[in-house]
C-alpha cells in the first residue's frame, strides 16, 4: 500500500485515483487555506465551494492522480478567486504587514490565561499573523507545499516566498515565546 | 566561522527539506560541530514544529465535505456519461461512412461489372446464349428469362443506324438476372446491360440531362461507359468507340425522332 502525497488517496496495487478522487482528497487542505485567507468560516466555505466549482469546470486540468500538481493548482484557483473578490470589494480586512515588530504582543487575555503552550494557542498565534505571512505558514508548515509550489500559487519568485516565510516565522516566534513553544515538541 | 556564514542562512532550507542529499549531509556534519548553528536550528525547528504539531489549524465542518463530495460526484457522473459521447459519435461516423461506401460501391459496381462483361465478350471468353441480328428473335428469347419486359426496337436495315445486333445472353448481377446485349458498329463491339434491380443505380464521373433522363459517363482503360435509368430499368453501355461523352448516344440514336432526346447532349459537348 502506498500513500499518494497529501492527496489523501490511498493507492493499492496499480490503482490510480481518478481526478475526482484527487480533488476530493484535497478538501481539508483547501479548507484550511481558505480559512487562513478569509478568517470567517462561512466566507471560507463559500470560497471553497466556488473553488471546486471552477476547478471542475476548468477546460485544462492537471493530469489525474498527480496530487503534486492538483493540490497547488487548486490552491492557485482558490487564491485567485479570493484575490479577485477582495479587489472587487475594494476592502481589505487585513493588511500585508511585513515587519514583525508591528505584530501585537501576545499578551491578549486568551493567550495569557495559561503559560502552557496549547494547540489552541498556536492556532491563535497563526491567526493573529498578517495575512501575507499567515498564508505562507499555512501553505508551508501546515500543508507542506514546497517553495516552488507556493511561488506558483502566489505567482511570485521563490525569494519572496522565503522572505515572507522567514518573517512570518520570526513573528510567530515572538508570539509563541511567552508560552514556551518548545513544549510542543516534547 | 566561515562555515557558519555559509550554513546559517541555509538552516531554513534544511528545516523545509529544500536541500539536496549531499548538501543536507554537509549541513548535518556542520551542525554536529557548531553549537551556535545548532542553537539557531533548534530555535527555528521549535517554531516550525509548534505549528506542524498543532495539527489541522481549522476544524473542517462535516457539512463542507458533504457538499463538496456531492458536487464532485455529480461532476464525475456527468463526465462518465459524456465519456461515451466521443465513442458514440465515432461509431455513428463509422456507420455513416460504411453506409456511404456501401451505397457508393453498390452503385458504382454496375458500370465496372459492365466493363468486365464487355472485356470478356471481346476476348471471346463470353459466349452469347443467342446469336442473332434480329431484335425480335432476341426479345423473344429474353422475354421469359428476365424479370422485366423487354422489346428491342426493330430498326430498319439500311437506315441511318450503323450498328447491328449480334446477340444476347443472361448474366447474374448481385443475385438478379441481367440482360446482356451485344451490338457491333464499324466492326467494334458495343455491350448493353439491362437490369431491373432497385439496388442498381447509374453512376459515373460526368452527367448530362437530356430527354428527361440523366446519363452518366465514365471512361476506363480506353472503354467508355454510359449508364442511365429509364422506366425502372438501369442501362449500362460499354464500347471503345472513339467518341466523347454524349456523342456516343447520338451515334446510335441519330435517327429522326430519336434526336429529340439527345438535343441537350449535343449542346453540352
Amino acid at each position: 500500500m502506498e500513500f499518494l502525497g497529501r492527496c489523501g488517496v490511498i493507492l493499492t496495487g496499480g490503482y490510480l485515483p481518478s481526478f475526482a478522487e484527487c480533488v476530493l482528497g484535497c478538501h481539508a487542505s483547501l479548507y484550511s487555506y481558505a480559512r487562513s485567507l478569509c478568517g470567517e468560516p462561512a466566507e471560507a466555505e463559500e470560497l471553497l465551494q466556488e473553488t471546486y466549482k471552477r476547478a471542475l469546470a476548468a477546460k485544462r486540468k492537471p493530469v489525474a492522480a498527480d496530487a503534486d500538481e492538483i493540490r497547488p493548482w487548486l490552491f492557485t484557483i482558490l487564491r485567485n478567486i479570493w484575490h479577485n473578490e477582495r479587489r472587487r470589494r475594494s476592502r481589505s480586512h487585513e493588511t500585508y504587514l511585513e515587519d514583525p515588530r508591528e505584530i501585537a504582543s501576545p499578551d491578549c487575555a486568551e493567550l495569557a490565561m495559561s503559560r502552557k503552550l496549547l494547540v489552541s494557542e498556536v492556532r491563535a498565534a497563526v491567526d493573529s499573523l498578517p495575512l501575507a505571512w499567515r498564508e505562507m505558514i499555512v501553505m508551508r508548515d501546515i500543508e507542506d507545499l514546497s517553495y516552488s509550489q507556493i511561488a506558483a500559487v502566489l505567482n511570485c519568485p521563490i525569494g519572496t516566498v522565503m522572505s515572507r516565510l522567514a518573517r512570518g516565522r520570526a513573528a510567530l516566534r515572538l508570539l509563541l515565546m511567552p508560552h514556551g513553544y518548545r513544549k510542543v515538541r516534547e | 566561522m566561515t562555515d557558519c556564514r555559509e550554513f546559517r542562512p541555509r538552516i531554513v532550507l534544511y528545516v523545509d527539506r529544500e536541500m539536496t542529499g549531499p548538501e543536507a549531509l554537509r549541513f548535518e556534519a556542520h551542525l554536529m560541530e557548531c553549537a551556535s548553528c545548532r542553537h539557531a536550528y533548534d530555535d527555528l525547528r521549535g517554531v516550525v514544529d509548534a505549528v506542524r504539531g498543532s495539527g489541522p489549524l481549522y476544524e473542517v465542518p462535516d457539512q463542507s465535505y458533504s457538499t463538496v463530495r456531492k458536487m464532485v460526484a455529480d461532476w464525475d457522473r456527468r463526465q462518465k456519461r459524456w465519456r461515451w459521447m466521443p465513442l458514440a459519435v465515432a461509431a455513428a461516423v463509422l456507420l455513416a461512412s460504411g453506409a456511404i461506401l456501401w451505397i457508393s460501391a453498390t452503385r458504382s459496381g454496375y458500370e465496372k461489372f459492365a466493363v468486365r462483361a464487355h472485356r470478356n465478350f471481346t476476348r471471346g471468353a463470353f459466349p452469347l446464349d443467342i446469336a442473332s441480328s434480329r431484335p425480335q428473335a432476341v426479345s423473344e428469347w429474353l422475354e421469359p428469362r428476365v424479370p422485366f419486359h423487354l422489346t428491342l426496337p426493330n430498326y430498319p436495315e439500311g437506315g441511318p443506324k450503323r450498328y447491328a445486333l449480334a446477340g444476347a445472353r443472361l448474366m447474374q448481377y448481385r443475385g438478379e438476372d441481367v440482360a446482356y446485349l451485344a451490338y457491333e458498329m464499324d466492326g467494334k463491339p458495343i455491350s448493353l446491360l439491362i437490369s431491373s434491380s432497385s439496388r442498381v443505380a447509374p453512376s459515373g464521373g460526368e452527367n448530362y440531362q437530356a430527354g428527361g433522363l440523366t446519363f452518366y459517363f465514365s471512361s476506363e482503360q480506353g472503354l467508355r461507359t454510359i449508364t442511365w435509368k429509364d422506366k425502372g430499368l438501369t442501362y449500362a453501355q460499354v464500347s471503345d468507340l472513339d467518341v466523347k461523352g454524349a456523342e456516343s448516344c447520338a451515334i446510335c440514336h441519330g435517327a429522326e425522332g430519336e434526336h429529340r432526346k439527345f438535343e441537350g447532349l449535343g449542346k453540352r459537348m
